[in-house]
């Protein structure tokens, strides 16, 4: 009884410990401040930069536009390394390889670097910035792409004026760039036109259009532009409703012109974070086009020494014919 | 000998102590995570509030104002950057949602910019303009001493240090106001949440208990109430997500025919109901296995019949334990995603209505979580909101089922008998 007691004790003792341990250590990741420099590199102590360490490949799946906007870009598509990891969203992508020293995997330039542990890499030397894109200098980017229903395809003729007013507000308005460019998506702002000129154009913008929804669908990178787009539309639009749906690039085309128009993921507008593809046809829609661009940036763990990577390392490594971090040699 | 046996005893028990504590140990991390991570965030606005924000754009008629200096209070810190001339603060934050706004930290009483009237066209055109502490500034059109038009604000990407002494140095008069209210609340999904619980419940109840009290009393128990039973075992192994599917390849065209297009809170409920519907009838069984066979049989020899005795006897006096079925369920619907996103759609909506989609709280929390930038402590506070009514199911059903024991074992019939056997 003496015997079990103690034991009883001990073990509670280890266990509180064990505990007490892991749950600070959960702590100090979790409080990762971006002011502390190497507040989290506790992980990765011992395995210095420049040690001879495999690559370790991240990529998104198949249907991700930042994957196809990448790959494009690069040259490598078809050709990636059967050693990549996969992963579901590029939130995902930016933890993942905040969490690896030897990690490499690309994300959208709205992502937050500096709370995911993570480093962005020059393309071809130059920045990634919002200014770079715009002149065209930084060339690893995506267009944000829309196309709306069929010309005749609305349940009535104020849904239809509606769509068209805000595909109006969002693409060609002065406003509604800046409140894309706010929300993180790259455009330029200068050479839109005022809202208070384009909308003569659309009279039902002053009309009570409560009743109104606009159903949007697709790409889930541009939910934050569309969401912040759409809020502020709200407001000079008669307080029109409107629904997010987005699940993903491949669904903007099928949910607005293609299989599912008419079941029950129906949309108004179809977003996709790439261009439309030759077997998305949007010849037949009311609108279609980009309303503002993104840059995708190749990121690191926030250790690793690399600071810049060109088209040919990067083919190099996302291929598999580079292994390891010392032959890229920086 | 006895030192092996002991030794043995140790391991074995120290097999028990580990495997606990580790079970122990997960909960407890769990709830540290979500805690430290949205406990912070959690407070009223967030349970009552919409998640969109709501955009108020005002005008302003009055193109003069008397020029007044106000002064502002002493409790603002260094952070809130003073209007003189319109009284009024700003302070540069993170909300909810992670995205950077402009929050109004004073306005003063007198401020011109109270007396702005919504331009949006509808109901509301013409009402005063809300502008009040909590709100944030997008933008503030104002017209300068020659008559241009400028624009400052955030949506110009100026922070409030830059954007407020232009403000207070050119402006004559403000022409518009584009503010917003804050968003990031989860009541939407709280109350489709609601919904969807008595929705899935109403459809999918009646059909569990009879199915149950059939299975129990009046199936004959031969091998085809033998592959009934197996097939409704087997239902409640297949994975939520298939549910889904279902939901939407079968259940979609039926309801359609009713005029229903799209994902719907009922078409959620619906299949939901059909997720519930094995938990539901095992639970009720038991339930009714518990009676005790006397009960049934005084009813009988009292010369009421089965159907009578089944449904006045046997089925009052299992009441508690099907109540205890019913609030499981309601966990399993609080918990539930992947039935979910295909039938209700992955769209938040502030006023969810009984024939649109919406999402509930896990599937906001989905949502949440997807994208370029998760949002850890929006998602947290929801799942301590989940947490907190699992638990309170979890603590009903005990205090069900113990009271259930204590009625069990003083052997007085529930008094509905006695009504039974005068009509």
């Amino acid at each position: 009884m003496k015997l079990k007691k103690r034991f009883t004790t001990l073990l509670t003792v280890i266990l509180a410990l064990a505990m007490i341990l892991a749950l600070a250590a959960c702590d100090k990741k979790q409080g990762t401040d971006p002011s502390q420099p190497g507040a989290a590199s506790g992980t990765t102590a011992g395995s210095s930069p420049g040690g001879d360490r495999a690559i370790h490949v991240y990529t998104r799946d198949a249907a991700s536009g930042t994957r196809e906007g990448f790959e494009s870009v690069v040259g490598f598509k078809g050709k990636l390394t059967e050693y990549a990891n996969e992963v579901a969203s590029n939130g995902a992508m930016a933890q993942q390889v905040g969490q690896d020293i030897n990690g490499i995997g690309y994300v959208s330039l709205v992502t937050n670097f500096a709370e995911n542990n993570l480093k962005p890499l020059k393309y071809e030397g130059v920045e990634a910035t919002e200014a770079n894109v715009i002149n065209g200098s930084y060339t690893l980017k995506r267009p944000f792409s829309f196309t709306t229903r069929a010309g005749n395809d609305y349940a009535s003729d104020e849904k239809k004026q509606i769509v068209e007013a805000f595909i109006a507000y969002l693409a060609d308005s002065k406003e509604g760039r800046e409140v894309v460019a706010a929300a993180g998506g790259i455009v330029e702002i200068e050479t839109g036109k005022p809202w208070s000129e384009l909308k003569a154009q659309y009279p039902i913008v002053d009309k009570d259009n409560s009743a109104l929804e606009i159903v949007c669908g697709g790409s889930t990178s541009v939910e934050k532009c569309i969401t912040a787009a759409l809020e502020s539309f709200q407001g000079i639009a008669g307080n029109v409703q409107f629904k997010i749906d987005q699940t993903g690039s491949g669904d903007g085309w099928t949910r607005v012109l293609g299989d599912e128009k008419d079941g029950p993921n129906a949309s108004d507008i179809g977003f996709a974070s790439r261009d439309f593809k030759d077997t998305e046809p949007v010849d037949g829609a009311l609108r279609h086009g980009i309303f503002c661009q993104d840059a995708i940036v190749a990121v690191v763990h926030k250790d690793n020494a690399v600071m810049d990577l060109t088209k040919e390392e990067l083919y190099s490594i996302f291929t598999g014919d580079t292994g390891t971090w010392d032959a890229i040699g920086r | 000998m006895t030192r092996a046996r002991k030794a043995k005893d140790i391991l074995m028990q120290s097999i028990t102590w580990a495997a606990s504590g580790l079970s122990a140990w997960v909960l407890i991390a769990i709830l540290v995570f979500i805690f430290t991570n949205g406990w912070k965030l959690l407070d009223w606005s967030v349970l009552s509030g919409n998640y969109h924000a709501r955009n108020i754009v005002s005008g302003f008629v009055k193109e003069s104002f008397d020029e007044s200096v106000f002064t502002p209070p002493l409790s603002l810190s260094a952070e809130d950057i003073v209007s003189v001339k319109f009284g009024f603060a700003v302070r540069d934050e993170v909300d909810k949602q992670k995205n950077h706004v402009h929050t109004i930290t004073w306005v003063d009483d007198r401020s011109p910019l109270r007396e702005g009237t919504i331009t949006t066209a509808g109901a509301a055109q013409g009402d005063p303009a809300p502008f009040a502490s909590g709100m944030s500034v997008n933008k503030i059109v104002f017209s300068d001493a020659d008559g241009r038009e400028e624009t400052v604000g955030r949506l110009k990407q100026q922070s409030p240090r830059e954007w407020v002494p232009i403000l207070d140095s050119r402006a004559a008069f403000i022409k518009e106001f584009h503010g917003k209210e804050p968003g990031g609340g989860m009541r939407g999904s709280l109350l489709a949440t609601l919904m969807l619980i008595g929705l899935s419940l109403l459809f999918s109840v009646p059909v569990g208990i009879f199915a149950a009290v059939y299975l129990h009393a009046v199936a004959k128990q031969n091998r085809l109430t033998k592959f009934i039973r197996s097939s409704i075992e087997l239902l409640a192994g297949v994975p939520s997500i298939i549910f889904s599917m279902m939901g939407i390849t079968l259940i979609f065209p039926l309801i359609k025919i009713f005029g229903l297009g799209g994902q719907s809170i009922i078409l959620g409920g619906l299949t939901m109901a059909v997720l519930l519907l094995p938990v539901l009838i095992r639970q009720t069984e038991e339930a009714l296995r518990a009676v005790p066979s006397s009960y049934a049989q005084a009813s009988l020899a009292l010369g009421a019949t089965q159907t009578e005795t089944l449904f006045r006897v046997v089925l009052p006096s299992a009441k508690n334990g099907i109540f205890s079925a019913c609030l499981l369920a309601v966990s399993r619907i609080v918990g539930e995603s992947a039935a979910l996103i295909f039938t209700m759609g992955t769209a938040i909506q502030d006023f969810p209505k009984l024939t649109e989609g919406s999402t509930s709280l896990a599937v906001q929390i989905y949502v949440l979580m997807r994208g370029e930038n998760p949002n850890f402590r929006l998602a947290s506070a929801i799942s301590i909101v989940i947490l907190i009514m699992i638990l309170i199911l979890n603590l009903t059903v005990k205090i069900v089922s113990e009271l259930t024991d204590r009625k069990g074992n003083a052997s007085c019939p529930p008094r509905r008998v006695k009504a039974s056997k005068a009509s």
